[in-house]
């Protein structure tokens, strides 16, 4: 769906629409790239995307779970889950090379107190991983099924006259 | 059950267009500029008041964003130079093949500055690459001084912040130093400058900075924005 924004169908989504807006549009971002994904799988059935949300990154995880299950409830990726995996921000110093994490938005390195930092994670918004659940049945019995439906085509194609009268070759 | 690894990118679609346009930008010699703030900063006025104190003969454009409405775009063509609107029709952001099509008419060898005005929105344009040297963030002293630690994302991705509407100081409670902190905070390499539109105040300010920001000096030139490199040791 190109040019799909933060936008909301009127009614659909309650209680909190307005803080999800956004995050209902990386949820179509999200499940289009699954899509695409699933596309070079024939057969493939999707059954969890994993994604990683900096806690950076302007996305709310629980408004993008919201989103998600609300776009995936009766579609045809019915019932596929999302896990969320939140990125705390972590800064390098610059002084001493101590990675650590930022609380509260405190910057001071925790070993030597420089205010000097490299931000390192804390701003993603990535996918990660697809679980996928390969045909089950095996790729041979699900082309006998298309196969057999095929045939029955035919055969209702040519009627039941075909039996009789005519010999359809 | 089979796991497959993906590591990209949600808005890797996003992004590639952004990284032409970027491209684009660049052979061009066209210094692109992103300008977000919540609806009602100031943005629109703030264009309004550079393209007023540009020359005639200035090579700028202007991209405006909106929901509904093409006003920005009728107050800002009255300066003369080249302005598109983008009505997104519910989208609360702009993306970077929104910019790709509102440019496509435009010969880019007659530009060398293209300042967007993205949709009033202080979250959703943040996620969203269009290819701009520099996102700048508007907040207003009307909104609180506690912006920058409420979202974030913007102001760390943001190069400038402008905190606009000065002359409103004496009737609001906003400090001044405690803004600056706090985006400081969220992004130690900020910068930061105030102004007026409406009284004028710091309009100079910020013509040295758009003017410094096209005609970079080598010693001059911008430090590297504070980007995640999530896969260093
Ligand atoms: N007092 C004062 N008012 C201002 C200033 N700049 C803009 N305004 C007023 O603030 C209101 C909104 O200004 P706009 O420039 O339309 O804001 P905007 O950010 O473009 O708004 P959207 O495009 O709707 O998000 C208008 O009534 C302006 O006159 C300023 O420097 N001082
Ligand atoms: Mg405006
Ligand atoms: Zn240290």
């Amino acid at each position: 769906m190109p040019g799909f924004g933060c936008r909301v169908k009127k009614g659909s989504l309650t209680p909190d629409t307005c803080s999800s807006m956004h995050e209902l549009s990386i949820a179509n971002s999200i499940l289009e790239a699954a899509r695409a994904e699933a596309a070079r799988r024939p057969g493939a059935r999707l059954v969890k995307v994993g994604v990683r949300v900096g806690e950076l990154s302007g996305v709310e995880p629980d408004a993008l779970s919201f989103s998600f299950e609300a776009l995936v409830r009766g579609s045809d990726l019915e019932p596929l889950a999302l896990e969320i995996e939140t990125c705390p921000r972590r800064q390098r110093c610059s002084l001493c090379g101590r990675i650590f994490r930022v609380v509260d938005f405190d910057l001071c390195c925790p070993d030597c107190g420089a205010f000097e930092s490299r931000c390192i994670s804390g701003d993603e918004l990535e996918m990660v991983y697809l679980e996928i659940e390969e045909a089950q049945v095996a790729p041979a019995p699900e082309m006998g099924l298309r196969a057999a439906a095929r045939a029955g085509e035919r055969e209702w194609k040519n009627g039941p006259s075909s039996l009789g009268k005519e010999s359809p070759q | 059950m089979d796991r497959v690894p993906l590591e990209k990118k949600v808005l890797s679609e996003n992004d590639r267009i952004a990284a032409a346009l970027r491209a684009r930008f660049h052979a061009h010699g066209i210094l692109c500029l992103n300008l977000i703030s919540s609806p009602g900063a100031g943005k629109t006025t703030l264009l309004e008041q550079t393209l007023a104190r540009f020359g005639r003969d200035e090579r700028v454009a202007i991209l405006t964003g909106d929901v509904q409405t093409d006003n920005d775009a009728r107050r800002l063509a009255r300066f003369g130079f080249p302005v598109r609107q983008i009505t997104t029709g519910g989208a609360c952001h702009l993306d970077a093949r929104m910019v790709e099509r509102a440019l496509a008419e435009w010969r880019l060898d007659d530009l060398d500055l293209l300042l967007i005005e993205n949709v009033g929105n202080l979250v959703c344009p943040a996620s969203y690459d269009l290819g701009e040297a520099a996102k700048i963030v508007v907040l207003s002293v009307a909104e609180g001084d506690d912006k920058p630690l409420k979202y974030p994302a913007i102001f760390f991705r943001a190069e400038l912040l402008i905190l606009s509407k000065t002359d409103l100081l004496p009737h609001v409670p906003f400090d001044m130093a405690a803004a600056r902190d706090n985006s400081r905070r969220v992004h130690p390499e900020i910068e930061v400058l105030e102004l007026s539109a409406t009284s004028g105040a710091g309009m100079e300010t910020w013509l040295d900075w758009l003017e410094a920001r096209r005609h970079p000096t080598p010693a001059a030139a911008p430090a590297p924005v504070a980007t995640s490199t999530k896969s260093a040791p």
